[in-house]
């Protein structure tokens, strides 16, 4: 087993609570496809005239992956409160497990729904009728970045609930990616942006990673959006992760 | 505080256990020096000092909001002092937590459980990150101890408190620790519940040797299960010993008068004066009066009640109890 024993089993348990509540991940399935529905439907016939994009279908795969991954992961927060608040997150404080460990287990669960999200979405996108420029090889990479995004933005949501203790507060961990997503190329490339909002685009890293999953999506093995991409993803994910467990070493100290 | 015993090796009076306190080693399952805690403006412990010799039923009572909570959470490793040290299992609970945390099992006041996972499920988990081993055997007779194998494996969710109070007791014992902390472990449970548990642990204490530092409100609970008592007002220890200590500590009888009405204070204040008498206590009409020979005291009593106007039904002599003691100590009224 490559993790430790006890991270491993925290992991299955955060699966299994998700796929106990059936309710809440059809939504997070349901929710990005309707997305995807309206955006094809309202662009697709324009998006070349308008922006210049030939396979916009494609181009929308990385959006409604992303979209899933921060639903699914954006969730963790809420999670971690209700733990918190039934006292359940006391028992497990109490076993003799690392602090990184206490926490890893939600992270790695949600990267590992995140994956398994993202797969199924890319597969809907295939039938509806995008194309993979890399193929299996880019799939399997597109689905691990996703996977890899997932655990970085649960980290995000985990620190807010540990520093806040709130499920108002945790929910900010399901709406933060929104603007982020409005100030990025997701419907529309960076040229169309007004010249003031730009600079924003540009240091906007939700940026980089549409750049990167687009270019598997679309323009193949094109290796410097690809890691830019993955720069983003492994910088967030460590950088969210250590704060969430700073945040709870300072609350259990 | 008032220490009436203490000793790892003293052979401790016991309360109705009938002496079973065991030694292994001479040393303390639990020390605590001035252990303090305050959040903000509230000392919510103010510098306890503690010592828990190993095999003891220890009962940590005091009411509401008295700060046992907060002391079983800094003993347990789940906060850290303001002030003072703690010693748990031989090991200091700042710099050895996650030892210590192999060494005891906590059932906190409030249950903590995953309601989405099933009661059997739940012991695994913590089995799994306790590294239990021979896992299955071990769950099978937990769930047979604590009688949930016929809902084990159903969600937690749709468990009663009772049940759920159980498998949290359950959770707690998964890896056999050597020192067990229950804060009030039978608040909401059914008598026969309740009865059910104490004898659990009594069993453990006597056969295992586990020692367990139980808070409670509930009187009868450590006069029934504790080898010693401290107790708890607004974050202080005010008296600590063997449940016979502390009722001997107040008197060696009360005289309890049920008048027909609820006494004025000078009627109090002629009683108190009486020779003999150590305090007067009211609870509605009933009037609990601590003398050092009730048989001696009685007819000055009844002299008393009539000089000051105060009709009386029923009057009997009885030993103190642990409400007594409490009452005495505290001003507070224990739960019932």
């Amino acid at each position: 087993m490559p993790i430790s024993p006890s991270l491993y089993w925290l992991t299955v348990r955060t699966v299994r609570e998700a796929w106990r509540q059936p309710g809440a991940e059809i939504g997070n399935l349901l929710v990005p496809l309707l997305v995807y529905a309206v955006i094809l439907g309202a662009f697709q016939s324009s998006a070349e005239a308008a922006f210049g994009i030939e396979d916009y279908v494609s181009f929308q795969v990385p959006v409604v992956l992303l979209q899933a991954v921060t639903g699914v992961a954006g969730a963790s927060g809420i999670a971690l409160v209700g733990d918190l608040q039934s006292g359940y997150f006391d028992k497990l404080v109490l076993t003799p497990i690392s602090r990184s460990a206490l926490l890893g287990g939600r992270v790695l669960g949600d990267g590992v729904r995140s994956a398994m999200f993202a797969a199924l979405l890319l597969a809907v996108g295939m039938a509806a009728g995008a194309e993979l420029a890399t193929g299996v090889a880019g799939a399997v990479v597109l689905i691990t970045m996703a996977g890899v995004f997932g655990c970085g933005y649960s980290g995000v949501g985990l620190t807010i609930a540990l520093r806040t203790g709130s499920t108002q507060a945790a929910q900010i961990g399901l709406v933060l990616w929104i603007p982020l997503l409005f100030l990025a190329p997701a419907f529309a490339p960076q040229e169309v942006f007004a010249g003031w909002l730009r600079g924003i685009v540009a240091v906007n890293p939700v940026t980089y990673l549409l750049a990167g999953m687009g270019a598997l999506m679309v323009d193949g093995w094109e290796l410097r959006p690809i890691l830019e991409a993955c720069a983003v993803i492994v910088g967030l994910s460590l950088l969210s992760t250590s704060v969430a467990i700073w945040s709870l070493r300072k609350q259990l100290s | 505080m008032k220490a009436l015993s203490h000793s790892p090796d003293n052979g401790v009076a016991h309360g109705g256990l009938g002496g079973a306190a065991q030694q292994s080693d001479g040393g303390w399952a639990i020390e605590a020096q001035g252990l303090t805690k305050r959040f903000g403006d509230v000392q919510a412990v103010n510098g306890i000092d503690l010592q828990v010799p190993r095999g003891q039923i220890f009962g940590f009572l005091g009411v509401n909001g008295s700060g046992k909570s907060t002391t079983v959470r800094m003993l347990a490793t789940l906060m850290a002092p303001t002030a003072g040290q703690a010693r748990v299992g031989g090991l200091d609970v700042a710099t050895h937590a996650r030892a210590v945390r192999r060494k005891i099992g906590v059932a906190l006041q409030e249950v903590g459980l995953d309601a989405l996972q099933t009661g059997r499920e739940l012991l695994w988990l913590q089995a799994r990150l306790h590294r239990v081993e021979r896992i299955e055997d071990r769950i099978e007779k937990l769930l047979d101890v604590v009688d949930l194998e016929r809902v084990a494996d159903r969600r937690i969710g749709t468990y009663s408190g009772g049940m759920r109070r159980r498998l949290d007791l359950a959770s707690a014992l998964v890896h056999e620790p050597e020192i067990v902390f229950l804060d009030e472990p039978t608040t909401g449970l059914d008598p026969i519940s309740r009865e059910s548990l104490w004898r659990y642990v009594e069993r453990l204490n006597q056969e295992d040797g586990v020692t367990f530092f139980l808070t409670t409100q509930y009187l009868e609970e450590v006069d029934r299960l504790a080898h010693d008592v401290a107790i708890l007002h607004a974050g202080e220890i005010v008296m600590q010993g063997s449940p016979r200590e502390l009722k001997a500590s107040i008197g060696a009888e009360v005289v309890i008068v049920e008048l027909s009405a609820e006494p004025n204070e000078e009627g109090i204040q002629i009683l108190e004066a009486l020779r003999g008498v150590k305090q007067v206590r009211t609870e509605g009409a009933q009037m609990s009066i601590d003398v050092a020979d009730g048989s001696a005291a009685i007819s000055s009593i009844v002299r008393a009640l009539d000089g000051a106007g105060l009709a009386f039904g029923a009057m009997r002599i009885s030993q103190p109890t642990l409400d007594d003691v409490f009452l005495r100590l505290t001003g507070d009224q224990p739960e019932r």
